[in-house]
């Protein structure tokens, strides 16, 4: 009796943990894709400068503004000390024909007296908002007494560091009122197809304080362009840059992913043949007492920790192959794609070695026989027989190595060089300072902000690595199988 | 050829073994081991990281063992053929092969923010052990599966029920098997560091290393964090107490490994199948 | 540690208890040493020392795990709420003067450069050194990995937030820094004053705030006196004022021994 209930107690105790085991599975994905919600809480920043200027004004270089300038929306909380210039008489919304504002622009000069003749007036004018949202605000442009000539121009351009095609919105520039008595020409740009340009306007002079909202009034315009906040960031995601902490941050993912195959491919393809080669002589060739010690020697070489590989190879491995091929291939550091993808693929060797080696076992002694009987050497029985019998088998195993190093870390993090641009597709790409996903992960996941956008997007990167190495793992076993199972 | 080619196998492993003992060796003494850092962590030894390391491979030992054991017993006794457990079957070994920085991120989304444990021994054992379960539930399997059909078969011709069996006759045979996937799987554990940079590693402390239940919410200096910060603090560590640091993470490991080994050897030749 | 510490006021003994610190990369020797010459004081009192960077300990510092959070930036307004709203006041500390040198190789004839070429040049926009007065040759750009403290700074001081350029190279460390410089002839790089004086094969550019104003190089004088544009103070948040062990720590920090470790470190000390 007591040993009935605890045989029943102990079943399903068992069946708990298997089960709650396979779920383990659902809760990592489940988590990493909760985290990377907040990936989805980015905003999108847009930076231009519109200036009113005398049309004599030589055309400037590509503006840099002044990164403290005109964030709107903190511009009308107050928060960047900006408030003294803000003290102009506005006009009533009713006047401006009611439409709806969620900020409005100021000329940076509030003191007529004080202007500078050659750049009257001018806005730097930068916001983030979430894809799904929009802004409407006014430029007031005028002259001031000291203004010499007859015509001024409008001139707007895009801030140095923001790309206009990068961005989600649709802005657009409009003239809504002129000066009483000027007849001006229409304005109406879009500023993302046209991010840069200049029309000319006749002058205007404002004489007083007051009078300064009479002038000029220009509507910009902001217009979600993406259907949801959702596919912007994902837009966003699938493009090549990653600076998530400048000020128009890039959460382009494509960079990290093409160095992370790189360095793996590559690691895979110094790996292949000398493990499998290896695998071969462990089965087939290798007396069995020489077999027996050498198999756990190298999986020895799986368990070294990979901070110690790394380490190896930033100490001995960089400044060898720079003394060795520096001049030659004319790269300065040891930390480049090369020098990653060797230690990779040490790394990676005993894993293909062991399964390989297993796959082999795994084909039937009457195939070999058979081929042996039919007067073929060993070596060639192996080559003609069981090599294609066990084809699948060693296909996984090379594809259980490649997921492996996918996901590994610590060496591509010491020795890959840490630069988070796209691999340039030459010769070059070997000598290429670059950085990987999982690497990326692990150098920044401290410096963040948590539960921001650029955390988010640590997990989102996190979670497609997951997927990529689970579905590379998934396909190995399904393949191993039908090796096993085909024969 | 294939012959060359694991000679170069072995070559590659002697260099990089040899490398580490040449210049890791120097920096081994007893003090370099019972010591902590001293004038910032310029000098002394690595006791702490070697505690914390130790402490780390214990608990996660400990959590996996229950878990992963009985998991892999389900699947190699009780699982019957089913859709739903060829799907379990499957996202186990797959998660087997998952990278250990996205069990780094799984720890931090879970225990240290959403439990609020904060950078702790408590979240790097719970976070080790989530990597470490998947790997002990296919070796368990698998070992039970290497024993004999005929042990399984006797036992229940016994009449012993099927549970009695599982444990009384099947369990001690697949014993060696499991106990091994367990010591190395754990020892990997020990010496990965993306689990634990954000989970419960620290730097440095002064604390005297006392053991109870306080430190469990404290976070534990560890060799292969120390490895990490080593290169990232670049110089502050002097070269030769990193070489002495690589050394001995690989040691810790080489002999973990080793005794596995040696326990499974042993255990199969008193096996009689 | 409330039981120890009432034990310890009681008796008049030595105070005990254990402080946290955590946070910024670029504190993290200088915390470690406090905490070593703390602890030689102070031995019944233990210190934790935890880098990771300073969002780290910020938060860290939010969710009540750590006593103080070692930064090398500002809070930000929204931690500064949330630490409001889930813990207490943040009371800001300044610990230390930190300025970052410029350095070139030793053969560089450059002799000054300004905050807005320097940024033209980590930004990509200047790409040869005889756009900067030098040599007819490439430059080539040295930078810490986002990891550190000091990459954030230089990005928001010196770069205003924009981009670093493509062919920007991120090393882990200021002293692999000095190695490339001194051994690549028309490399430049960033980093605390300390890591670069006394490196042979490099030299200390000069910087001036903007065109045609005066140059200065990193002196600890220059630094002191902000003449020298790239400086910045490092800084320890505690909740409220500090009390108990965390207020000896920190006053440990603060006094003339606790300033003497940071000269040794190499950033300078307040006074």
């Amino acid at each position: 009796m007591k040993a009935r209930f605890v045989d029943w107690i102990m079943e399903r105790l068992v069946a708990i943990s298997g089960i709650s085991v396979g779920l383990l599975v659902l809760s990592v994905f489940y988590f990493l894709a909760s985290e990377s919600r907040y990936a989805f809480d980015r905003k999108f920043p847009y930076g231009y400068r519109i200036a009113l200027q005398p049309a004599s004004a030589p055309s400037a270089e590509a503006v840099e503004m002044d990164p403290n300038a005109s964030v709107i929306t903190a511009h009308m909380d107050g928060l960047d000390g900006l408030d003294d210039k803000e003290s102009l008489p506005m006009p009533t919304l009713a006047e401006l024909g009611g439409v709806a504002t969620t900020g409005t622009g100021s000329p940076l000069v509030s003191n007529l007296s004080e202007a500078d003749p050659t750049q009257l007036t001018r806005d730097d004018w930068r916001a983030w908002k979430s894809a799904s949202e929009a802004e409407t605000f006014f430029l007031y442009a005028y002259g001031t007494p000291e203004l010499k000539e007859d015509k001024v121009k409008i001139r707007w351009e895009p801030d140095a560091s923001y790309d206009p095609k990068l961005g989600v919105h649709n802005i657009r520039l409009k003239l809504i009122q002129s000066p009483a008595g000027i007849t001006a020409p229409k304005v109406d740009v879009d500023l993302v197809a046209q991010p840069s340009g200049e029309i000319e306007l006749p002058a205007w002079q404002a004489k007083t304080d007051a009078e300064r909202t009479k002038g000029y009034v220009f509507k910009i315009e902001v217009e979600p362009m993406a259907a949801s906040n959702l596919t912007a960031t994902l837009g966003g995601f699938f493009k090549s840059e990653w600076s998530p902490t400048s000020q128009y941050p890039k959460y382009g993912f494509l960079a990290l992913l093409t160095s992370t195959l790189a360095i793996t491919g590559l690691a895979l393809l110094f790996a292949i043949v000398p493990s499998l080669l290896a695998a071969v002589y462990l089965r087939e060739l290798a007396p069995r007492r020489v077999r027996e010690w050498l198999k756990p020697v190298i999986e020895m070489l799986a368990s070294i920790p990979t901070v110690v590989l790394g380490y190896f190879g930033l100490m001995l491995l960089a400044p060898g192959l720079v003394s060795t091929f520096g001049k030659a291939l004319s790269f300065d550091s040891g930390r480049c794609v090369l020098t990653a993808s060797i230690m990779m693929a040490i790394l990676i060797m005993p894993t293909i070695v062991s399964i390989a080696e297993d796959t082999l076992g795994n084909v039937p002694a009457a195939l070999r026989q058979g081929g042996e009987a039919l007067g073929l050497t060993t070596m060639e029985a192996v080559r003609r027989v069981v090599i294609p019998a066990a084809k699948p088998g060693l296909l996984g195993a090379g594809m259980l190595g490649f997921a492996r190093a996918l996901g590994e870390t610590m060496i591509v993090w010491i020795l890959a060089g840490g630069t988070a641009t796209m691999i340039p597709f030459s010769p070059r790409a070997l000598v290429s300072p670059v950085r990987g996903v999982a690497d990326t992960i692990g150098i920044e996941m401290a410096n963040v902000e948590f539960e921001k956008p650029h955390y988010g997007h640590l997990f989102l990167i996190g979670l497609v690595l997951f997927l990529l190495t689970i579905s590379i793992n998934l396909y190995a076993q399904r393949v191993s199988r039908r090796s096993l199972s085909g024969v | 050829m294939a012959t060359g080619s694991a000679g170069i196998l072995v070559l590659i492993i002697a260099i990089i073994v040899g490398t580490v003992l040449w210049k890791g060796l120097p920096a081994i003494s007893w003090e370099f081991l019972s010591t902590g850092p001293q004038d910032g962590m310029t000098k002394g030894g690595i006791w702490p990281m070697l505690r914390g390391s130790i402490l780390l491979m214990i608990g996660t030992l400990i959590l996996t063992l229950p878990i992963g054991i009985l998991a892999g017993i389900w699947l190699a006794e009780y699982a019957t053929e089913s859709r739903l457990t060829r799907a379990i079957r499957a996202s186990v070994s797959a998660l087997a092969g998952t990278p250990s920085i996205i069990f780094g991120l799984f720890g931090l989304a879970i225990f240290v923010l959403k439990f609020n444990l904060g950078t702790s021994l408590l979240a790097g054992w719970l976070t080790l052990a989530m990597y470490s379960i998947p790997m002990v539930v296919l070796t368990t399997e698998q070992s039970f599966k290497e024993v004999p059909q005929s042990v399984e078969e006797g036992a229940i011709a016994l009449g012993l029920s099927k549970w009695q069996t599982t444990w009384k006759v099947m369990f001690p045979n697949a014993l060696p098997g499991i106990l091994t996937g367990l010591v190395l799987t754990v020892a990997r554990a020990a010496g990965e560091a993306p689990p634990i940079l954000l989970t419960a590693a620290i730097y440095y402390s002064t604390e005297k290393l006392s053991l109870g239940w306080d430190s469990l919410n404290r976070p534990v200096a560890n060799l292969p964090y120390h490895l990490a910060e080593g290169y990232r603090q670049g110089g502050v560590i002097p070269e030769k107490i990193i070489w002495g640091t690589c050394l001995s993470l690989m040691l810790l490991v080489l002999i973990v490994n080793l005794a596995a080994t040696i326990i499974r050897a042993r255990a199969r030749a008193k096996l009689n199948w | 540690m409330i039981t120890s510490l009432i034990a310890s006021i009681a008796l008049g003994t030595p105070i005990a208890g254990s402080v946290s610190v955590k946070g910024s990369d670029t504190l993290l020797i200088l915390n470690q040493r406090w905490a070593e010459g703390f602890s030689k004081v102070n031995p019944n009192v233990s210190v934790d020392v935890t880098g990771g960077g300073s969002s780290i300990g910020i938060r860290a510092f939010i969710n009540r795990v750590t006593d103080i959070c070692a930064s090398s930036r500002k809070m930000k307004a929204s931690e500064v709420q949330s630490a409001r709203s889930n813990r207490g006041v943040a009371n800001e500390i300044p610990v230390a003067l930190d300025g970052l040198a410029i350095a070139v190789n030793k053969d560089n004839p450059i002799k000054s450069i300004t905050m807005d070429e320097l940024r033209k040049v980590y930004i990509g926009q200047i790409k040869n050194w005889s756009q900067l007065g030098g040599s007819n040759a490439p430059i080539i750009t040295f930078s810490r990995d986002s990891n550190s403290g000091t990459y954030g700074f230089f990005q928001e001081k010196v770069l205003r937030n924009q981009n670093w350029g493509g062919q920007v190279r991120f090393l882990p460390s200021t002293s692999e820094e000095a190695r490339e410089v001194s051994r690549t002839e028309n490399a430049i790089a960033y980093g605390g004053v300390a890591y670069f004086v006394g490196k042979p094969g490099l030299k200390l550019v000069p910087v001036s705030a903007k065109e045609g104003s005066e140059a200065f190089a990193p002196t600890e004088a220059n630094v002191r006196a902000k003449k020298y544009p790239i400086w910045r103070y490092l800084y320890y948040y505690t909740n409220g004022k500090p009390t108990g062990s965390t207020k000896a720590f920190i006053d440990f920090v603060l006094s003339p021994a606790g300033q003497k470790i940071v000269e040794q470190v190499g950033y300078y000390g307040l006074n």
